[in-house]
């Protein structure tokens, strides 16, 4: 009888295990900008709006360039399902129709983090994302907020 | 458009393509497109979206490249050109060319022939990778090609966040607009053997001049749901009859044309319905469709859609038989998706009325009640976009 309540704790331990791993998770994804841009921290309007091209320059007045990374690199499904809260095909098709009613082009594609990471590098107005555990020389995180 | 003139486009789209793997998708310029086939039949003699006949049609497929080109940072150059083949013929076509200037974008002017905005589908016409059927909902592409693709003269658009995840998106537009060229069956005489009517088909286009109109649209991105309308007055009505000069249209001196939308996306699924209306003096056009869709994981879906339209003539006015001013369908696709950018599509429609399918010299066939009311239409198709 005395080892039962052990083996509840044991029991309830496991249970609880995969949400505190799924609660030390991030969201599978880092915001980074060139290290120049001060913006403090993006909310999740924000960023969708950036990527959406409906926010065309910073508070400093350089223009935001958004890059995009392949539609099936993970990276990118956790980017679109958090930031979009679509996955990446439905936010490909809403970008086709954009193109052909000749309202907007995409932001460009990048094929790698190393690639996201290099341009936002160069580039002062860019904005991306990699994955959690990219190098990120040269760039700065942006914290985000739902 | 002449060929020469597409030929042009075509050679400036593919020096850009050929500059590079990347330059599809550069930042001062961009090279997309779109295309598809289908195989299309139906089981009477009446023929249906310009593609379907009882004998089988195989020889209707299309393609489209459209460029965008960014000479400044605030300056777009917008083309697509369009070359098809169906049950009109070969068809050779600029769908649009205009500058845009994106002062921000809460305004944007736009200069040029530019796409109308007009319900969900009018400025993504023949893009098949954005929906569930091969065809529009007949109503944008029907025998009576009411939905003009694009107007020449001057525009403004803009989209404005309201709050964390509404928005409103607007349009307005003002200048001419060219309507699908159609064709009329008209009796020209009697065999003198047989005393059956002989008729005679006549190819004419309708000009709408002094054209305003505008679009709003309220949406929410991020929940999928988007609701809306557009409106738009000629306030001159004008015939072309085949290669002639332009002359005054029997049916109307002017015309409005009105269009509700109401759209949700959300996941695997997707519902739409849109209603449309067309004010003339002696006649109104008007149809409404519901469709939905859903996906059965990366590749399958399935999607049906109801359609119903008719022709509102004066009263005491019967120019236009009974079975020529009704259609109603009911639309079944299976679609499996390669890739979001592929689609194969097999679609069926059953249809009564005679306004959207029927067959040549629908009129007379209709007075003389030989007409089939009745059409049953499979559409095998694909369609693809880059």
């Amino acid at each position: 009888m005395r080892r039962l309540p052990v083996a509840v704790l044991a029991l309830a331990a496991l249970a609880a295990l995969p949400a505190a791993t799924a609660a030390s998770q991030g969201p599978g994804y880092r915001v980074v900008v060139h290290p120049q841009n001060t913006t403090p921290s993006l909310s999740r309007s924000e960023l969708t709006r950036l990527f959406m091209k409906k926010i065309t320059a910073w508070p400093d007045g350089k223009t935001v360039v958004p890059v995009d990374q392949e539609r099936v690199a993970p990276v990118r499904q956790a980017f679109s399902s958090a930031v979009h809260m679509k996955d990446s095909d439905a936010v490909a098709a809403h970008w086709q129709v954009l193109v052909f009613s000749g309202r907007d082009t995409p932001p460009r594609t990048l094929r790698s983090d190393d690639e996201v990471v290099a341009f936002v590098r160069e580039n002062p107005g860019a904005v991306g994302y990699v994955s959690e555990g990219a190098s990120l020389a040269g760039v700065r995180v942006v914290p985000t907020s739902k | 458009m002449r060929p020469t003139s597409i030929r042009a486009l075509l050679s400036v789209a593919l020096v850009i393509a050929a500059g590079g793997a990347g330059a599809q998708e550069s930042q001062r310029y961009s090279l997309q497109g779109f295309g598809g086939w289908t195989y299309a039949k139906t089981d009477v003699d009446n023929d249906f979206g310009y593609v379907a006949s009882e004998d089988g049609d195989w020889n209707n497929y299309y393609f489209a490249l459209n460029v965008a080109a960014r000479p400044l940072e605030k300056l777009q150059v917008r083309a697509q050109a369009f070359w098809g083949q169906d049950q009109r013929g070969e068809r050779t076509r600029l769908d649009y060319v205009f500058a845009q200037w994106a002062q921000s974008p809460e305004f944007k002017l736009r200069v040029g022939k530019a796409p109308v905005p007009f319900g969900i589908y009018s400025e993504v016409y023949d893009v098949g990778t954005v929906r569930p059927f091969y065809l529009l909902p007949q109503f944008y592409e029907g025998p009576l090609g009411l939905i003009p693709k694009a107007y020449a003269g001057v525009g403004v658009t803009g989209v404005r966040a309201l709050g964390e995840e509404w928005e409103l998106q607007y349009d307005a537009f003002g200048g001419e607009i060219r309507f699908e060229p159609f064709s009329t069956d008209l009796v020209s005489g009697f065999d003198p053997s047989t005393g059956m009517p002989q008729v005679r088909t006549i190819d004419s286009q309708l000009v709408g001049r002094e054209m305003v109109g505008g679009r709003l649209l309220l949406a929410a991105p991020s929940k999928g749901i988007d609701v809306g309308g557009t409106v738009f007055h000629a306030g001159e009505i004008k015939q072309r009859i085949g290669d002639g000069e332009l002359g005054p249209y029997s049916v109307t001196e002017s015309a409005t044309f009105v269009n509700a939308r109401v759209q949700y996306q959300k996941g695997s699924f997707a519902a739409r319905a849109e209603f449309f209306e067309a004010f003339a003096r002696d006649a109104d056009v008007r149809d409404f469709y519901v469709e939905g869709s859903y996906k059965l994981g990366p590749h399958w879906q399935l999607a049906a859609q109801y359609e119903k339209g008719d022709i509102l003539l004066n009263p005491g006015d019967e120019s236009v038989p009974a079975p020529i001013r009704e259609h109603e369908s009911f639309g079944l696709a299976l679609n499996y998706w390669v890739s979001p950018e592929f689609v194969l599509k097999l679609n069926a429609y059953a249809i009564d009325g005679n306004m959207i399918a029927r067959p040549t010299a629908a009129g007379l066939r209709a007075a003389l009640g030989t007409i089939e009311g009745s059409t049953q239409v499979v559409v095998l198709g694909a369609q693809f976009s880059f």
